[in-house]
């Protein structure tokens, strides 16, 4: 009985531990090239339910870029998409996505573009 | 005895658990530099509390080579939710460039990037990126 009260304990220490933050995705930090103009962080939900998420792109010293959106409820099988234009040519960019659950049916990919759309970088959030 | 037992098991786990937050180094894989080539490393500390960094630039990974223009990363703390840098200017000819970041906390909390860049008249362009891991 104690020692089921014991396990019982370092199992809720356990748990909580694990429960305590909001998860979060994140890229690197990274610069594409001079003719880099629209920074684009897509997050897929690849799960069964819907997730809440949401996406942020900062610059380096972490202030967040103003966006198209920020996302909110990503359905399953469906992804959303955050862009930022007229970014600085000369700074390093990032994405963040964070939600209350579980990121592990969540996939993301950071992208700077140029004025064209091409893709100039891309990088996996993780 | 069973008590004991399972007590030095939680012990365990919780100690091993700290481990992982003891100091750790990750390194980029090999970049392929040519003429009129820059290098960066970028570090990103995607956790709430400051982290100490030492950002080093290794040449055909090795360090002392390849020596830093600017770098904000190895003077002070790295803020929470904040990016350091470290650029060289003008990397050496077909060798190999890699970053190298010794992390004073929890890598976890890490996201760090290499770049060799082309130097164009009109600026930079990134022609070869790895994540340091």
């Amino acid at each position: 009985m104690r020692s089921s009260l014991i396990v019982s304990a370092i199992g809720c220490l356990l748990g909580l531990a694990g429960s305590a933050h909001a998860a979060q995705l994140a890229s690197a930090t990274i610069y594409g090239a001079f003719s880099q103009h629209t920074a684009q962080c897509a997050i897929a939900n690849v799960g069964t339910t819907p997730i809440f998420v949401t996406v942020n792109i900062v610059d380096e010293s972490g202030n967040v870029v103003p966006t198209s959106e920020h996302c909110g409820t990503v359905q399953p099988g469906l992804l959303c998409e955050v862009f930022a234009s007229s970014i600085s040519t000369s700074s390093a960019f990032a994405c963040t996505a964070t939600t209350k659950g579980n990121t592990g049916k969540l996939r993301g990919s950071f992208n700077l573009l140029d004025a064209n759309l091409s893709t100039l970088r891309t990088v996996e959030l993780r | 005895m069973k008590v004991n037992t399972l007590l030095a098991t939680a012990a365990a786990l919780l100690g091993s658990a700290s481990l992982a937050y003891a100091g750790q180094t990750i390194i980029s894989p090999a970049l392929e530099t040519g003429s009129n080539t820059a290098g960066a490393c970028y570090v990103r500390n995607i956790g709430k509390t400051p982290i100490s960094l030492q950002v080093t630039a290794l040449e055909n990974l090795t360090p002392g080579f390849i020596p830093a223009d600017f770098q904000n990363c190895n003077d002070a703390p790295l803020a929470g939710g904040h990016s350091c840098v470290l650029l060289v200017n003008n990397l050496p000819d077909d060798v190999t460039f890699e970053c190298s970041a010794a992390v004073s906390g929890n890598v976890k909390n890490v996201r760090a990037s290499a770049e060799v860049r082309a130097i164009l008249t009109g600026g930079l362009q990134v022609i070869a990126a790895q994540d340091l891991r």
